[in-house]
């Protein structure tokens, strides 16, 4: 039984929706943030996920890798605020296009994925545990 | 009766290739589950009946004859246990074309790995009747 790989196809799965939920953790932390290093509020972002093919004997197991991370193109909530410190001479504050329900549901979708994956693993090892103990 | 058979019959590297196969579907479901939100990933599997009665009734393993010398030798097409890996029919693929159902992967892998655990349970037990006859039971 081929554990490592079945382990390393689980492990790249638990860590590409690791990394899923690292970028929904920063969209909902930078949630208010009116100020970034490149200017201008905050974008929202998102993953990209890819398949990974492997070699010519196991290329139907494949991987998962995150293949970019993207900003979200759509337009900033524009509120109207006169006491912000960023408002404009209308008194309007242009805020993150981040929407607080979009993220809470891609969480629970990024950490029932993750659970999926936990299971998998240990799944994987229950099999190699039992190969071990043929002829015992 | 004739007593033709020998030690170790074929109920041992029957067991052996079906736990083959079964590693090499748990390892197609594993890649279904870590891909479940890859847009355009289509799921694969095993068809492990149908797979099993093949091998049941060739009796051994399958070799794919080369006609021509650019193929690839050995087992392409086939994984190392020897068993076609299909695509499974599509569902509904949703929004992002990605033909993975959860539901349906998680419960595939349970059964294959109850029966994977169970056929090993099998050979043990197999194993330790043979040597029981050679201890005469003792």
């Amino acid at each position: 039984m081929d554990i490592g790989k079945i382990l390393s196809i689980s492990a790249s799965g638990l860590e590409a929706q690791r990394i899923r939920m690292n970028i929904i953790a920063s969209n909902l932390a930078n949630a208010q943030s009116t100020h970034t290093p490149e200017g201008g509020p905050y974008r929202r972002k998102d993953v990209v996920f890819s398949e990974v093919l492997g070699n010519a004997i196991e290329k139907n197991a494949s991987t998962v890798e995150v293949k970019e991370i993207v900003e979200d193109r759509r337009p900033f909530q524009v509120v109207f605020d006169p006491q912000h410190p960023d408002a404009n001479e209308e008194g309007y504050v242009q805020l993150p296009n981040v929407n607080l329900l979009e993220e809470m549901v891609n969480m629970m979708s990024a950490s029932r994925s993750y659970e999926a994956n936990v299971i998998a693993v240990n799944s994987a090892k229950s099999m190699a545990q039992k190969a071990l103990e043929i002829g015992r | 009766m004739a007593m033709t058979m020998t030690i170790f019959d074929n109920t041992i590297s029957f067991l052996s290739r079906a736990l083959d196969m079964m590693s090499e579907r748990h390892k197609l479901l594993s890649s279904n589950i870590a891909n479940q939100d890859t847009p355009d990933f289509k799921a694969k599997d095993i068809n492990f009946i149908d797979e099993l009665r093949a091998v049941q009734s060739s009796g051994g393993v399958q070799n794919i004859t080369r006609t021509n010398p650019m193929h690839i030798s050995g087992n392409a097409g086939f994984n190392s246990s020897g068993a076609r890996i299909t695509n499974r029919p599509e569902s509904n693929s949703g929004y992002d074309n990605n033909s993975v159902n959860v539901e349906l992967e998680m419960a595939n892998m349970a059964q294959n790995s109850i029966l994977y655990n169970a056929s090993a349970q099998v050979i043990s037990t197999k194993f330790r009747m043979i040597a029981n006859a050679i201890r005469e039971g003792r």
